[in-house]
């Protein structure tokens, strides 16, 4: 067996951390690079081991629930208040807009008594108006 | 990866918003979600809080897991892709120079230089994990951190059996040649 067949033997996945062959034995006492690649590749697993066996605190399931409630009756409490607010900005943006449109037909009838009367009652009436009309038919 | 009747009725009452069944669906996959995280994150501290995170995003999202998964897939896919974005988080932080002191699981009886040279080699190893590429490391941490098989982990990774195995056997490979340079 040579270096490059033990590391490829030692990266299979199905390959336990101290579960190997006699020839992969006998290549680590020849290769002390080899020897020294598995001593690294215990440690690893080593340390995982100690990381796995870190346990959570229990308590995690009632801090996680505290949080999740707390949300929950916030967003409750901002549902009681927002949508008597909402509803009020509503009432008034559809009055002020009723009045706007109120507001508005007044302008509009306005505006057309003072544009008749002054075509009518001023001096020359439509003078302007008329000429204007007159070149736009000339000019066709 | 097969749900148990009982854990379909909590997921299903979940989703209907009991509390008290979400609870115990914690209860049952609190310890494997903290290991995951671990696997990335190697610090205690910073592992209980982004699984106690990962949880809350879970009810959140409750909604939308359609269930063509089992839960605990559907679960253990949320905690890698968050245990990732820990990761790009931290790393961030510590460019910017706010990144905390990393937990030591050494025992404290034992003598200082001796502490010192498995602090060292932890730091490798870690250093060594950290370095191997996203996928790699995903099925790697699923599978020896976790203890998923290869199937459970194509499933998590949404990959072929085929492609775990081979995720799996050049994070060992490549893990390999990484420590081996540090020895040499």
């Amino acid at each position: 067996m040579n270096c490059k067949e033990f590391n490829k033997l030692l990266a299979l996945p199905e390959r336990e951390q101290k579960n190997i062959t006699k020839d992969m034995q006998k290549h680590m006492e020849e290769c002390p690079s080899c020897h020294a690649a598995y001593e690294q590749f215990l440690k690893l697993f080593q340390y995982i081991s100690e990381e796995k066996s870190e346990k959570i605190s229990p308590f995690i399931t009632t801090r996680v629930i505290a949080k999740i409630e707390r949300r929950t009756n916030r967003e409750r409490q901002m549902k009681r208040v927002l949508i008597p607010v909402l509803s009020f900005i509503f009432l008034l943006l559809g009055f002020f807009s009723a009045q706007i449109f109120i507001s508005l037909d007044t302008i509009s009838e306005e505006s057309v008594e003072i544009i008749a009367s002054e075509y009518y009652l001023s001096d020359n009436p439509g003078t302007l108006l008329e000429e204007t009309w007159l070149n736009t038919y000339q000019n066709e | 990866m097969q749900s148990s009747p009982s854990e379909y009725e909590l997921v299903k009452l979940s989703k209907e918003g009991n509390i008290e069944a979400f609870s115990k669906l914690i209860d049952l996959y609190r310890q494997k979600v903290f290991q995951t995280c671990m696997g990335f994150l190697h610090s205690r501290d910073d592992a209980e809080d982004l699984t106690q995170d990962i949880f809350i995003k879970v009810w959140n999202s409750l909604k939308s897991f359609d269930e063509r998964s089992t839960f605990s897939t559907w679960l253990y896919r949320i905690a890698v892709n968050s245990a990732i974005n820990q990761v790009r988080k931290n790393k961030l932080r510590s460019f910017v120079g706010l990144s905390k002191a990393v937990n030591d699981f050494s025992n404290p009886s034992e003598n200082a230089d001796h502490r010192l040279m498995r602090t060292e080699v932890k730091q490798e190893i870690k250093e060594a994990i950290g370095r191997l590429k996203i996928n790699q490391r995903k099925a790697f941490i699923l599978v020896y951190y976790q203890e998923l098989s290869i199937k459970e982990v194509a499933s998590v990774m949404k990959i072929s059996p085929k492609a775990a195995e081979s995720l799996l056997f050049r994070a060992r490979k490549n893990l390999q040649k990484m420590l081996s340079q540090k020895t040499n």
